[in-house]
């Protein structure tokens, strides 16, 4: 990581509030540095996608402030055409649901839109394009409508209108979300390369698995939209209270023989626990089974 | 977990094989789909009007449909008409498909609207075909006329009618049906249209598929519950509280889409990826096209003069 001393963003006392009284965030502050992989943990509903379009000029703070690249980030200052093109050629965000990002009537188009709209040079939009459809493998769909690709297809597509901008900060709101295990490995592999080429990857997701291959630092956001924790990846992980205050991990009942036992639950693999401490099991024995309270649930450690 | 949660499951008792409101419903929001996606396919099939310049062919089809809105007289609007179907055989259309397109429902709903004028109540003229004569005739406070006839003035009224709407709706599919939509939006701008009205077509375009993947979600998952033979009634409430349910979900839509497009460089201003240079084609289908519509006038005030 190349740490420099402008931060890419540096939000300070940052708020949200949906119109309806509903608060998504309060008071959120932390800065991230550029070539960092920071993730974004916290539970269903606790602003983590809210943040990202804060983070990427689609959505103004009720409260606080943000500044990217040194410079504030206001509202005002993406109504200006040139202002907002230099900000997206900059910032890239993949959302969660591929369908929301894809409608041209082609895989082709798609990937071109990003560049075309910011006004690259055409020769340079279509070289991008075939460079994009052949690293991602995506040449045999590109004249295929989007709307009718599998939902791993419809993603790596989405990943791929994003990459065509060669963005210096990627944004992917919980990236792995409803992929088969082929394509969240392959995600990795691509996440791991454009690390290595100097990107900031910011990724917001309530997983903890292969959090130690995406991340270097985390950001932990609590249920009440606060900041629970920010910090290395291995040391949020080793706090199993913050992680359980979290709902990040919950606490797994299951039976040996009849014997109820409890212990402390996430999805966290060898690798990101590999400079933390693994969760042990807390072997709670509690009450046996009442008879006829169906079957007991299978210890079964998969991802959810 | 309860008791009736681990019960086995009875087979449910077969229903009827009739398609429900919901079924039809469903199939029409695909059919819809699947129309949208035809069309792209046709605009990158190498026909004529394919390969002409967006810019050049907004503007001639226009006009074209200008012209058919003008002409008066049956020969000019059937010209103009034929012109139509040339230009469907020479883009590679699959006519049937351009027929359904085109003339089914608009067409057909215009020549619902003017029966009446084909009769001697609206269009007094040489009886052609007498419906009734000398009866009284009333439907509830309503009293139609003692005698009614289809009038020669009439037919030719609706003929005139009819061909129009034809004539102009056929120019209008073909500029839809050759043209990729990024095209026709660039187009669209390139000729001075006012760059709000662009913006509310572009995310109109794509946030419609997004609410139709909904509204078929919604009733798939509905359908997926659903055993047997459901009323008529009851596929109705459902569908207008799927409506409601939609309509909340529409406007969390409509974010998404916009923050993807905005995400990305979209500041109203919509880009193609072909570069746009007048080619000899381009000048010679605005030629042709001019022609016609030049030749399709002349007939018409050449007409009026011997009427």
């Amino acid at each position: 990581m190349t740490a420099t001393s402008t931060p890419v963003f540096d939000l300070r006392e940052v708020s949200f509030e949906y119109g309806h009284g509903v608060v998504a965030l309060r008071a959120v502050s932390f800065s991230v540095q550029r070539g960092e992989r920071l993730a974004l943990l916290g539970a269903n509903g606790s602003g983590k996608s809210t943040l990202l379009k804060i983070m990427a000029g689609l959505a103004a703070p009720t409260g606080g402030a943000i500044s990217a690249f040194g410079a504030p980030l206001a509202a005002d200052l993406l109504r200006d055409t040139a202002a907002a093109h230099e900000f997206r050629r900059r910032v890239g965000i993949v959302f969660q649901s591929a369908d929301a990002q894809l409608f041209t009537p082609t895989v082709r188009d798609e990937i071109a839109f990003g560049p075309l709209h910011l006004e690259l040079p055409r020769d340079q939009v279509l070289a991008r394009v075939e460079d994009t459809l052949r690293m991602l493998g995506l040449d045999d769909l590109a004249e295929r409508a989007p709307y009718n690709l599998s939902g791993g297809e419809k993603k790596k597509v989405a990943l791929a209108a994003v990459l065509s901008i060669n963005p210096e900060v990627l944004m992917f709101d919980e990236p792995a979300a409803g992929l088969d295990p082929r394509t969240q490995q392959w995600l990795l592999e691509l996440l791991a390369r454009l690390h290595g080429a100097g990107k900031t990857i910011i990724i917001a997701t309530h997983r903890l698995d292969e959090l130690g291959r995406i991340a270097d630092r985390a950001l932990i956001l609590a249920e009440d939209h606060t900041v629970a924790a920010v910090g290395p990846v291995a040391e949020l992980l080793a706090d199993r209270g913050l992680l359980l205050a979290a709902n990040l991990i919950h606490e797994h009942a299951h039976y040996h023989g009849e014997v109820l036992h409890s212990h402390p639950h996430g999805h966290v693999d060898d690798e990101a626990l590999e400079h933390g401490e693994p969760l042990p099991h807390e072997h709670d024995h509690g009450a046996p089974v009442p008879e006829g309270n169906g079957a007991p649930v299978p210890d079964d450690h998969s991802g959810l | 977990m309860p008791a009736w949660l681990l019960e086995p499951q009875v087979a449910p008792r077969a229903g009827g094989t009739r398609r429900s409101f919901l079924g039809r419903f469903a199939g029409g929001l695909g059919h819809f789909v699947e129309r949208a996606f035809a069309a792209d396919a046709a605009s990158a099939q190498p026909g004529l009007l394919q390969r002409v310049d967006p810019r050049v062919k907004l503007l001639t089809l226009l006009g074209l449909v200008l012209v058919s809105v003008f002409v008066t007289r049956l020969p000019s609007l059937a010209a103009l008409l034929a012109f139509a179907i040339v230009l469907v055989v020479l883009s590679r259309i699959p006519l049937r498909r351009f027929a359904v397109r085109a003339w089914l429902v608009v067409p057909l709903f215009t020549a619902a609207i003017v029966l009446p004028a084909m009769t001697s109540w609206v269009t007094p003229g040489d009886a052609l075909v007498t419906l009734w004569r000398d009866q009284r005739i009333a439907i509830g406070p309503w009293h139609l006329p003692q005698t009614l006839a289809i009038t020669t003035a009439g037919v030719a009224t609706a003929a005139r009618m009819l061909l129009r709407v034809s004539a102009a709706v056929s120019f209008s599919v073909l500029l839809a049906l050759t043209t990729r939509w990024n095209d026709l939006l660039a187009a669209l701008r390139a000729v001075r249209v006012p760059r709000l009205f662009v913006f509310v077509l572009a995310i109109a375009y794509r946030y419609v598929f997004v609410l139709l993947r909904a509204a078929q979600d919604l009733v798939l998952a509905r359908r997926s519950r659903t055993v047997g033979r459901v009323s008529a009634a009851e596929d109705r409430r459902f569908a207008g509280a799927a409506a409601g349910a939609l309509f909340g979900k529409s406007q969390a839509m409509s974010e998404e889409v916009y923050g993807a497009m905005v995400a990305r460089g979209y500041v109203g201003e919509a880009r193609s990826l072909d570069r746009w240079r007048l080619r000899p084609i381009d000048l010679g289908w605005a030629m042709t096209a001019m022609l016609v519509a030049a030749a399709v006038i002349a007939l018409d005030i050449v007409l009026g003069r011997v009427a």
